[in-house]
């Protein structure tokens, strides 16, 4: 009861503050991404993504980002989050609105901030293309314990909406709301490198028809500003079950979908990796692809030249080669990569 | 009896807690282990030999600043990492304290900034902590602080804070015979890290081996650079710890220029381990380069 007062009051201040004349931090991140497969090339270039941020009051602040895709997508709102960091007791946040929940690793981080380009195409089938994000309230604890210990718990308003992508038609549902959880910890391994690794899991609310659970693990080692090493994977589990008669479930789907990357850092602004992703039943046909990727930023986190060379196997399909390009800008403080 | 002992107790231990600092520089976290002495615990988020400008916000960082009771930033936007440390630690109680609060800045743009000009900071040089003097503030600003959260202290932090202020003093009438040779002289820094060094000791920057605060060096400007130095005569080129040396080898191969490695912040090379051994240091190794 008393979370709930203090965050109507965070919410109460910030309307109280709203003739203040302070400009949020305005920031634009563009795009330029060219790509070619099947002897066909393609060339985008107005994905844009446009970020206001600020705190409304001492206790709450407010991430909004708004998103065009393609150049034939409008642009939409891609998260609107009033978070509540430091205003909670027992070491509690709180975020409201439009968000993108702390499930898995991958699942919040936006996509300009991958060195591979594109989102792993098993992760894309788990947590859909545009990854998994809803009207929703999430609280994250950050435990009484020596060491980083997250339990973030999610309420969303829609479930994962899985896109089935088949050559010809794209089929789409939007399930109802869903809950989802994620226990994270965090190690230093002495001065220059770190592991952090979580678990998660989701489920709709109104039936047991999905469920997913997942398995990260991170490590980076950076021992001066010119070179690091991360590993990351992640590993995702799907479950759905049909009710044939009262109380008789049958299982009916099982994947089992993930990716592993390494990405080095070398020379200040290059950066290279390879990446692999499996699924166990893409489309009822074992997925599997392999990249290697290169990144140039020659302005530190403001400009950014990727390039990514991907082999795909698809059950018994032909094998197929992807080939993308990339041009990154950024303005303003929500910068296009990590450096 | 029993509450009555309990109660004494908790005086006890309230009259030992120790007030936990983190600083976002090892200048700081210095400073206020000077100012504390033994009454406080005092952490750095960034190691001294670490660009302050790209600090990597870590979970463990946020888990050092959970359980403090003041967190002493080095404003004017070069710490902007520490607001997202800040708010990840979810510690409602925390006093954020801006260290610049009482510093005079150097270098405040006078048009427009933009990324054209590099990675320039709107609000003024942000190494103010180089000069003595601003030192001195720094510590103020600190005592200041850990008296209001500690009162019952106050004492200690006033007399720490006179022993400090007398350990600088000291120094400057030392410096001013050691290292008059300084004054006047003419360097290449890779960074502009130093105007507020430069200012107190005398030293003058030619150029910096970034074409722009935080641009990599392009061949054009290294040319230049070589240039430069055959013309003016330039023997040092002073630079930071962290930044690669594939530009000043270049030079001084080019050149016969030395290349010095300065301590930006405590810690940064050997010897460094306080503030005052931290001036000391860049001072002593300049006078060296330079006497040669």
């Amino acid at each position: 009861m008393r979370i709930i007062n203090i965050f109507i009051f965070a919410i109460l201040v910030g309307s109280l503050n709203a003739q203040t004349s302070v400009n949020p931090d305005i920031s634009v991140i563009g795009q330029l991404l060219g790509s070619y497969a099947a002897d066909e090339i393609e060339l985008h270039g107005s994905s844009v993504e446009l970020a206001f941020q600020g705190y409304v009051n001492p206790f709450a602040r407010v991430d909004v980002y708004l998103h065009k895709h393609m150049d034939s997508e409008p642009i939409g709102v891609e998260e609107a989050v009033l978070s509540i960091e430091r205003g909670l007791p027992l070491g509690l946040a709180l975020r409201t609105g439009k968000l993108r929940p702390d499930f898995g690793k991958i699942n919040s981080l936006h996509m300009h901030m991958f060195p591979q380009i594109l989102l792993p195409e098993p992760v894309a089938q788990m947590l859909g293309e545009e990854k998994w994000g809803s009207s929703g309230i999430e609280t994250r604890w950050l435990m009484p314990l020596l060491w980083y210990s997250n339990l973030s718990l999610a309420y969303l308003q829609e479930g994962i909406s899985t896109h089935h992508h088949v050559a010809v038609e794209e089929e789409e549902s939007s399930p109802g709301p869903a809950i989802s959880g994620r226990y994270s910890i965090f190690f230093d391994l002495g001065n220059f490198s770190h592991i952090e690794t979580g678990i998660s899991t989701y489920q709709l609310v109104d039936d047991a028809d999905q469920k997913v659970s997942g398995f990260d693990l991170k490590y980076k080692w950076r021992p001066d500003k010119y070179r690091s090493l991360i590993w990351e994977s992640e590993l995702f589990y799907k479950t759905a079950f049909s009710e044939l008669d009262e109380g008789v479930l049958e299982k009916h789907s099982e994947v089992l979908a993930g990716y592993t990357l390494v990405t080095y850092q070398f020379k200040k602004v290059w950066n290279a990796g390879t990446i692999f992703d499996y699924s166990s039943d893409l489309e009822d046909l074992k997925y599997t692809s392999s990249g290697i990727f290169m990144g140039f930023s020659p302005a530190e986190e403001s400009t950014v030249f990727r390039l990514f060379i991907k082999g795909i196997q698809h059950g018994t399909e032909k094998p197929q080669f992807l080939i993308q390009t990339q041009l990154l800008w950024s303005l303003g403080p929500h910068k296009a990569h990590k450096f | 009896m029993k509450s009555r002992f309990i109660l004494i107790l908790l005086m006890a231990y309230s009259l030992n807690a120790k007030v936990n600092v983190v600083a976002s520089l090892t200048d700081m976290a210095d400073i206020a282990r000077q100012i504390g002495g033994k009454n406080v615990s005092v952490v750095s988020i960034a190691r001294g030999n670490q660009d302050p400008h790209y600090v990597e916000v870590l979970p463990s960082s946020m888990i050092k600043v959970k359980k403090a009771d003041m967190y002493l930033m080095v404003g004017m936007e070069l710490d902007q990492w520490a607001e997202q440390i800040i708010d990840g630690s979810r510690n409602r109680h925390l006093r954020i304290v801006d260290c610049s609060a009482r510093v005079k800045p150097l270098n405040v743009p006078t048009r427009k900034v933009d990324a054209s000009m590099g990675d320039i900071h709107p609000n003024g040089n942000p190494h103010y902590w180089l000069s003595p003097e601003n030192g001195k503030l720094i510590a103020q600003t600190i005592a200041v602080n850990l008296q209001e959260i500690d009162p019952a202290h106050s004492n200690e932090y006033e007399r720490n804070l006179e022993v400090f202020l007398k350990s600088i003093d000291d120094l400057e009438s030392k410096w001013g015979k050691t290292y008059e040779i300084l004054r006047g002289q003419s360097l290449i820094y890779y960074h502009d890290t130093w105007p507020y060094f430069n200012e107190y000791f005398g030293l003058k920057a030619v150029v910096f081996i970034e074409p722009k605060p935080g641009i990599m060096p392009t061949p054009t400007h290294l040319d230049q650079l070589i240039r430069i130095i055959r013309d003016q005569e330039i023997s040092v080129i002073a630079m930071e710890p962290y930044f690669s040396t594939k530009a000043t080898d270049y030079l001084k191969q080019k050149t016969g220029v030395q290349v010095v490695k300065m301590a930006q912040s405590v810690g940064a090379q050997q010897n460094t381990e306080s503030y005052q051994e931290m001036l000391t240091y860049n001072l002593e190794i300049l006078k060296e380069a330079l006497s040669k």
